[in-house]
């Protein structure tokens, strides 16, 4: 009766759950009157002992995971693996807690500028990426809805804390709202697989798949929609302007990378897994998907006065970008996305941390105005924006540029190999996008360096913790860009490794 | 199923007695109408505001610890029934689970989310 | 037999009661009341399924202490009827109304042709016991995560719910 349980399997995440379950308490301690160091703390050093806490968390975390990378694929429960610890969720745990890394790093001042430093934020911040690294490893559904509910349930919260601004409110409500509904649909989706194969795990409603039968596609379409809501593709994208346009900008630079890195390592395994037999119909759909994100993200993104909100929209439009490569289906089209989420996070991150330094006050300045002139105040702030634009539009040689190249060249591999036109044109179209992105990405280095700044303003000045960040995106932008090879071929055999062992491994 | 005939029976004498009861007062209570009657509130009060009052959000927080404690207690029951099964496994794999929503319940009332005030 | 009289009667309670969750919408506080009814006929049907443990949560959990929140929540908002705006948008009104009337038209007979045979159950299945022998071994992870998640939604309710947090 007593399962045989193997709890090193978990070790990335043992240090991400210590902090979040001991966060929660170790604020309310230190706010205490009398602590049990006998001297109070105020609000400034309780938030900064608090992310450095965190930080320690992540960091120990990410050791494991790199290690973990390495070794052998593990499972919790042999008897009824509810996770896989394989070469793909220790990669992209990897990139989801470096993710988290910097986003600590980013809020420490920029939760004092905005007058809502409050230490719950890291508390919550833990308890969502432990969700996320559940995510990218959950082997079967109840774990996969666990997750992604414990990824979410924390997100909500942050996305509204900015507690007394009105648009802070508005995004926690609708993220609240559209997440849910999103939440419904996969779960209706999963009870449908359910009954229909009769198993929650992915390997073994793989095997009984039956893509003839409508039943059995409907619950697999219903499992996309709810995933495409959570990485906001178009068209369930709707939500996410508004969202990462309200929410205190630490909050959406977070919301923006790692949440996509999570759901799509769910995405992927999904597909690859459960949902293999019925491969065919469902990229037609993700085609179409792909193209759809891509256009209308680029588009809508050029007409944007709000950087925050643009970045929703370049989001999108990443989104579409990575689908191709889930598209495509192959080692390379996984290594290509998995190698592109890590680039995304860094070049995203950057950009985010750049608007949430000039925050001021405790209002944000995220209008694209409110740059002007960076390049003279602060020139290394003006340097890593520029980069990560330039990364984002995929110029080369910044590492967006390496991502975008193997992104299309996997789908133009596929396509020859198969003789298929249409991932032709789906590198065709991401290629023709990445050209309209120019024109709004382009624009941000524009009115750094050839708009003079109004003579009132003064941006605030990157603390330590801030240029840590702004230095670790410019190197990761840089470097990534130059010495991708080895990186890619690594991850080629990561996905050759975890697809291996996914499709032998049943319960 | 057959378990649950004392529950049904239970079910449809309620049902009946209660109907019964509002049977019989329209047979035979006497039957008189006037102002003071007629008002919603009880004892004959004049009704001063709107029975649709905005509760404190106070109340809120108070229905929320609720939920997460119940459901908490949920997740007893089981767990009680199979102890002697689970042993020391079990033990601990509640031990866990219990020490987690009781730093919740720790923090919840040391930052005052239990005071009224 | 008597178990064919139990389901129609608290499935046609369950399907009216959720028409009148929705239909509600002037007044929210009647829309709660049904979702009682409604959970209360769920959780017979959970038990007619010998799922008997869901059935009893369903009361407990869903009936009794959700459905409170809801309420406090109604309470909280004090919504009146006209607030509500649901009289904008008809056309989509309608046009959702149809694409649901047809996806269900199309679905049920769908969902019910092709559903797998019952599976048979022994006496235990769905009782307490059978329920904590699965939970805390072989679903143990899924049962400690639900134990942070608990604590997220704490911390959650007293981030956006407290009027002073410092």
């Amino acid at each position: 009766m007593i399962p045989q349980i193997d709890i090193g399997a978990l070790g990335p995440m043992l240090p991400v759950a210590v902090g979040a379950i001991l966060l929660p308490l170790a604020e309310v301690l230190m706010a205490r009157k009398r602590t049990f160091l006998s001297r109070p703390f105020t609000q400034e050093r309780r938030g900064t002992f608090l992310a450095v806490a965190s930080l320690l968390c992540l960091v120990i975390a990410l050791i494991i995971s790199v290690n973990g990378l390495l070794g052998p694929s593990r499972v919790f429960n042999s008897g009824n693996p509810m996770i896989v610890m394989d070469g793909v969720a220790h990669f992209l745990n990897i990139v989801v807690l470096l993710g988290a890394s910097l986003t600590v790093l980013g809020s420490v001042k920029y939760l004092a500028d905005i007058h809502s430093n409050h230490g719950e934020y890291y508390a919550l911040l833990m308890s969502s990426v432990l969700g996320m690294m559940f995510l990218t490893s959950a082997s079967n559904l109840m774990m996969l809805f666990l997750a992604l509910e414990l990824m979410s349930i924390p997100l909500y919260v942050l996305a509204g804390f900015r507690r007394s601004s009105l648009r802070s409110n508005e995004s926690a409500l609708k993220y609240f709202l559209i997440g849910s509904f999103a939440s419904g649909i996969l779960l209706y989706g999963m009870a449908i697989l359910y009954g229909m194969t009769g198993s929650i795990s992915l390997a073994e409603i793989g095997k009984r798949f039956d893509p003839e039968s409508a039943p059995h596609l409907l619950g697999a379409a219903l499992v996309v929609v709810g995933l495409g809501f959570k990485i906001s593709s178009v068209p369930f994208h709707q939500w996410a302007p508004d969202v990462y346009e309200g929410a205190p900008t630490s909050v959406t630079g977070f919301m923006a990378t790692t949440v996509k890195v999570a759901a799509f390592g769910a995405l992927m395994r999904v597909l690859a897994v459960a949902l293999e037999p019925a491969a065919e119909l469902l990229y037609g759909a993700l085609w179409v998907m792909a193209v759809l994100s891509m256009t209308l993200g680029n588009v809508m993104a050029i007409i944007q006065q709000n950087i925050k909100r643009m970045l929703a929209y370049s989001s999108i439009a990443h989104v579409g970008y990575l689908l191709v490569g889930v598209i495509v289906g192959t080692l390379d089209g996984y290594a290509a996305v998995l190698f592109y989420l890590l680039v995304y996070t860094f070049m995203t991150i950057g950009a985010f941390t750049v608007v949430a330094i000039l925050a001021k006050g405790g209002e944000d300045r995220d209008r694209v105005e409110d740059l002007a002139g960076l390049s003279q105040s602060r020139p290394l702030m003006a340097v890593v924006m520029t980069l990560c634009m330039f990364a984002l539009a995929g110029i080369p040689p910044t590492a967006g540029f390496m991502g975008k190249f193997h992104l299309f060249r996997a789908a133009i591999e596929r396509g020859i190999e198969i003789g298929d036109t249409s991932l032709f044109w789906l590198a065709i179209i991401g290629v023709l996008n990445s050209a309209i992105s120019l024109a709004y990405y382009l624009r941000v280095p524009l009115v750094m360096y050839f708009r003079d700044a109004p003579p009132t303003s003064d941006p605030d000045v990157p603390g330590f913790f801030e240029r840590v960040v702004l230095l670790t995106c410019l190197a990761a932008v840089v470097l990534l860009g130059i010495v991708p090879d080895d990186i890619f071929n690594v991850l080629s055999q990561t996905a050759a490794s975890a697809q291996h062992l996914l499709l032998l491994q049943s319960p | 199923m057959s378990e649950y005939a004392g529950l049904g029976l239970f079910i449809a004498l309620g049902t009946a007695l209660v109907l019964m009861f509002v049977l019989l007062t329209t047979l035979l209570g006497p039957r008189l109408r006037f102002a003071e009657k007629q008002e919603p509130f009880e004892c004959g009060e004049h009704q001063v505001v709107s029975p649709y009052q905005r509760f404190n959000v106070k109340f809120y927080m108070v229905a929320l610890s609720f939920i997460i404690f119940d459901v908490e207690m949920v997740f007893l029951y089981p767990w009680a029934v199979v102890f002697r099964d689970l042993g020391w496994f079990g033990f601990f794999a509640m031990l866990i689970f219990l020490f987690v929503l009781t730093v919740g319940l720790a923090y919840e009332w040391l930052k005052g989310g239990l005071d009224w005030n | 037999m008597t178990e064919q009289v139990i389901f129609y009667v608290s499935a046609f309670v369950a399907l009216i009661s959720a028409a009148g969750v929705v239909l509600n919408v002037r007044n929210t506080l009647y829309a709660a009341l049904c979702l009682v009814i409604t959970m209360l006929s769920l959780a017979v049907l959970f038990i007619l399924l010998n799922a008997e443990f869901i059935g009893v949560l369903q009361v407990m959990v869903y009936a009794g202490a959700i459905v409170v929140l809801f309420l406090f929540v109604i309470m909280l908002l004090n919504i009146r009827g006209g607030d509500m705006g649901a009289d904008r948008q008809p056309v989509l009104k309608v046009i959702g109304t149809l694409l649901i009337v047809g996806a269900s038209v199309k679905l049920v007979p769908l969902l019910s042709e092709s559903r797998r045979a019952w599976p048979e159950v022994g006496p235990e299945f769905g009782t307490v016991r059978a329920i904590g022998g699965t939970l805390y071994t072989d679903y143990l992870l899924a049962f400690e995560i639900a134990g942070v998640l608990l604590l997220a939604g704490i911390v959650g309710a007293v981030v956006m719910g407290k009027q002073r947090i410092d």
